[in-house]
């Protein structure tokens, strides 16, 4: 009767005054108002005239409360606000009052559908609200649920700016990446390849573009781009993990065990796809599933299926390039050509044929050379050290292709010697100036080395010392040398891990290794000594 | 060497105001400075004690906190190496008067003169005395710009005229501002001039297009370059100094840094303009995992990508007030301070070859 419209009026006015309150910093004022305005309509607040206008309410104090840096309290205002909407939706459902309607003339009132977009958008909020509490509570998987939901309401409602969802979308897919969910993550970058598409058709405000949108426009494409290439990246890399034995080779046993595996999930592969939350209704959900078709979300189990996923993968970089550009975009650029040279180092891991994998490295070491050459090291420090080292690492690689391609020889042919030792100096030289790089003005080697460079410079330094002992000659005193050298690099691991043990967790296996070198080493090099002067 | 690539951290408290510390009732003051580096604030219900690299105190003079602080930030820039200063604190904690000097007077003849004129003079001495012992076999060239940022965009100071203009990088010179005007000196007054003119540039500029000095970061920028003849033999060096007046730390509630506060939605925008914020926080956690985050640095991290870590010297001058009215503003800039000492461009280096041993 009158008694509840005036007690409902009141509430608005309490909620309006509170929410002034709140936005001039005035918190405890504007609790007071809010809670006085969720107090009045308490009892009401599941009838179509308040159940907006108390979610808001509640919305508020969440923000309210946030504020004080409280977030448990905050989450239980927003989480109660979450619950009032599921309740209201399962035992009313009809697009309920908007709150700015109580002091409206009749014929002022709003539509049907312009009250449920309203109560709709509310609510979304309250997601979204959410989805901040739970991240900042560290809940992050459900704070990742949160923000899908929030996606996916924006697009049910049309509340979006293409742009900025399908970026948001995208960044998703990175989050599903990093939790080894293929198909959500795939999903996400199709849903953002789709929507992105639809910001160029759509004329802006002002129909005359500058050429500064034009090329942000281009530039959130190579963005999303980028995170299709990461998307393939992960998917080989994590296929990798699964398939090699323990000295990184594919394990062909586990391979076809997978696959068997495989087929048996086959069937079973529809229930899944219900259980992911989907995006878009029919029209834009047939255009996502169609950009999905275009590559798998199932590890590659062998050469051909890796190869598909490449492929896409490689398409990607182009995209990517044509916007990120070295001249103007180094950074980017260089990353860029780092993942491409990461897709044929795991691609690479497939192909059984050891000549076309070497030249699978090849490849790699062409990309990567020249930038390394151009790039000064004085502004890119970074990255000149992990371009270094990725070189130094491909030679390594290759080298071993060719010890193991020469090993199937009746006799090492002098063309395969050659390749072999000029490979091994290259990989040498590109792990020697990854280590020079940590040097000081004075060019001093640090006497001890920062954490987040030691497990590398120990490796290169591992590395080294493995390779002069691979060198092939037939000088003996050349050898002698060599062997000198050798020595000396897997000394300083074992005399670094015994001044700081800590780094002993760091290079187990290396450690390892190189006391065992250490103590076969000199007795090797006695037995050549000998050889070579036998009358000493 | 080890601990020489970390961010060295200087605060410097300002005198209370006049009459505030009378009048401010208990003391009127929320901190005490215990030593030469270290500082205690009067929190309740316990005190709390910061460490620095430097803690000057309200009778340090301008010349002892540019040796303490500036000098050896030249002298590597002598070296081929970039160096950078920042100013932070809020309005009113006295960035100003540390970097530049006593408001409204000449300050490059000033005895009260800041750190920016004291780097120049100290530059061009070295520049001179580098000349000398060389002869004629050295050569020196000094630009500089002056740049604003504000609101994301950047204008150029010593260009009134100029629009926003563009970050770029170059794969020799690295972070560079696209059309920045560049202004050869030949002497330390030659510099100051420069400066002050942009200075005066950024004033009118916030009268004129309602933009705060508060809410901008200024960058003024010097490269030294340094020709050496050697008979046939060309070495040319070049280095930066960066010398940048951060916005007040008050602003920084508009940004993350803030702390546990939730975004809102904007009432009428029909865009959750921070969703992305929030996702890519998410991604941030991520375990190591190869993946990409759309979002980029702010322009002011871009710009300086350089200087936060990595192969540049860099400090931080932490400006504060003592008055207890500023205690909030004041811990948050201790704490700000505290922080910057563990960022570190780290070196991630792709190594995954452990299956690689035998």
């Amino acid at each position: 009767g009158e008694a509840r419209l005036a007690a409902v009026r009141r509430a608005v006015l309490e909620y309006e005054l509170g929410v002034n309150h709140t936005d001039t910093e005035e918190l405890s004022a504007g609790e007071e108002h809010l809670q006085r305005c969720t107090q009045l309509l308490e009892p009401h607040r599941l009838s179509p005239d308040c159940v907006s206008l108390y979610i808001q309410a509640q919305n508020n104090l969440g923000i309210l409360w946030s504020e004080r840096d409280e977030i448990k309290t905050a989450q239980t205002y927003l989480e109660s606000a979450e619950a009032l909407y599921n309740q209201y939706m399962k035992e009313d459902g009809n697009p309920p009052l908007d709150p700015s309607e109580h002091f409206m003339a009749e014929e002022e009132k709003l539509t049907d559908q312009e009250r449920s977009k309203r109560f709709e958008k509310a609510y979304t909020h309250t997601l979204y609200y959410l989805a901040q509490v739970y991240q900042h509570l560290e809940m992050i998987e459900k704070a990742a649920q949160y923000c899908h939901t929030t996606l996916k309401r924006q697009l049910e409602y049309c509340g979006y700016y293409p742009v900025e969802w399908a970026l948001n979308a995208a960044t998703l897919s990175q989050y599903y990446l990093s939790k080894q969910c293929f198909m959500e993550s795939r999903h996400c970058l199709a849903a953002a390849s789709v929507i992105f598409s639809q910001a160029g058709q759509v004329p802006s405000a002002e129909d005359n573009e500058t050429e500064q949108d034009q090329q942000d426009l281009r530039q959130r494409k190579a963005e999303i781009a980028r995170c299709w290439i990461k998307y393939c990246l992960n998917l080989l890399q994590s296929a990798r993990k699964l398939l090699e034995d323990n000295i990184g080779e594919l394990d062909p046993d586990r391979q076809s065990e997978l696959k068997a595996q495989r087929r048996k999930e086959e069937d079973e592969k529809e229930k899944g796809r219900k259980k992911a939350v989907l995006f878009g209704t029919s029209d834009i959900c047939d255009s996502v599933l169609a950009m999905e078709e275009k590559v798998s979300s199932v590890y590659p189990l062998d050469f051909q299926e890796a190869r598909e996923i490449f492929l896409v993968g490689q398409n990607y970089v182009q995209e990517a390039k044509e916007f990120f550009q070295v001249d103007g975009y180094v950074t980017d650029h260089i990353e860029i050509v780092q993942d491409h040279s990461a897709l044929f180092k795991v691609l690479a891991f497939f192909e059984e044929d050891y000549e076309r994998r070497c030249k699978m490295h090849k490849r790699r070491i062409d990309m990567l050379e020249p930038i390394y050459a151009d790039l000064n090291p004085q502004y890119y420090l970074l990255i000149s050290r992990q371009l270094q080292f990725e070189l130094a690492d491909t030679y390594y690689e290759m080298m071993d292709l060719k010890v193991a391609i020469g090993n199937r020889l009746e006799e090492l042919d002098s063309h395969t010697i050659k390749k072999i030792n000029s490979l091994a100096q290259l990989a040498i030289k590109y792990y020697e100036l990854f280590l020079d790089s940590l040097r000081n003005p004075d060019k001093v080697f640090p006497e001890q080395l920062e954490e987040d460079v030691l497990r590398p410079a120990m490796v290169a330094k591992f590395h080294i010392a493995r390779l002069y002992g691979k060198l092939i000659t037939s000088d003996s005193k050349k050898q002698l040398e060599n062997m000198q050298t050798s020595l000396e690099y897997y000394t300083f691991l074992v005399d670094y891990c015994e001044k700081y043990p800590d780094a002993v967790r760091a290079v187990e296996t290396e450690l390892e290794l190189s006391k065992e070198m250490v103590g076969l080493l000199p007795t090797r090099m006695e037995r050549l000594r000998a050889k070579l002067c036998p009358f000493i | 060497s080890v601990e020489g690539d970390a961010i060295k951290v200087y605060v410097r408290v300002r005198p209370p105001s006049e009459g505030t510390a009378l009048s401010d009732g208990d003391q009127g003051l929320c901190l005490s400075v215990l030593s030469s580096n270290t500082i205690r604030l009067h929190s309740k219900p316990e005190p709390k004690i910061f460490t620095f690299d430097y803690v000057a105190n309200m009778e340090t003079t301008q010349e002892s906190v540019f040796s303490s602080v500036a000098k050896n930030i030249v002298e590597s820039c002598m070296n081929g190496y970039n160096g950078t200063i920042f100013a932070y604190g809020q309005t009113g904690s006295g960035k100003t008067f540390t970097m530049m000097g006593p408001s409204d007077s000449d300050n490059f003849t000033h005895s009260l003169r800041g750190v920016i004129p004291r780097s120049f003079e100290y530059l061009f001495f070295l520049i001179e005395r580098e000349k000398e012992k060389a002869g004629s076999g050295k050569s020196f060239l000094c630009k500089c710009s002056f740049i604003e940022i504000y609101n994301e965009q950047i204008f150029d100071l010593l260009d009134s005229a100029s629009a926003g203009l563009f970050l770029r990088e170059h794969i020799k010179k690295g972070v560079f501002v696209d059309g920045a005007v560049e202004q050869v000196l030949s002497s330390a007054a030659e510099a100051y001039q420069v400066l002050t003119t942009g200075w005066r540039n950024r004033r009118v500029a916030s009268t004129s297009m309602n933009r705060e000095s508060s809410r901008s970061h200024a960058v003024f920028t010097i490269t030294v370059e340094s020709m050496e003849k050697n008979n046939e033999i060309v070495n040319i060096r070049s280095s930066l100094l960066n010398l940048v007046d951060l916005a007040g730390s008050e602003r920084q509630k508009d940004t993350h840094t803030e702390g546990l506060r939730l975004k809102e939605a904007g009432n009428i925008n029909r865009s959750l303009s921070c969703l992305g914020q929030v996702i890519t926080a998410l991604v941030d956690v991520g375990n190591g995992k190869q993946r990409h985050i759309c979002y980029r640095d702010s322009k002011l991290t871009f710009l300086l990508r350089d200087s936060l870590g990595g192969n540049a010297k860099t400090c931080i001058i932490a400006n504060v007030h003592p008055g207890s009215r500023c205690f909030g503003e004041t811990l948050s800039t201790l704490n700000f301070a505290q922080r910057a000492k563990l960022i570190k461009n780290k070196a991630v280096v792709n190594e995954d070859t452990q299956g690689n041993v035998s």
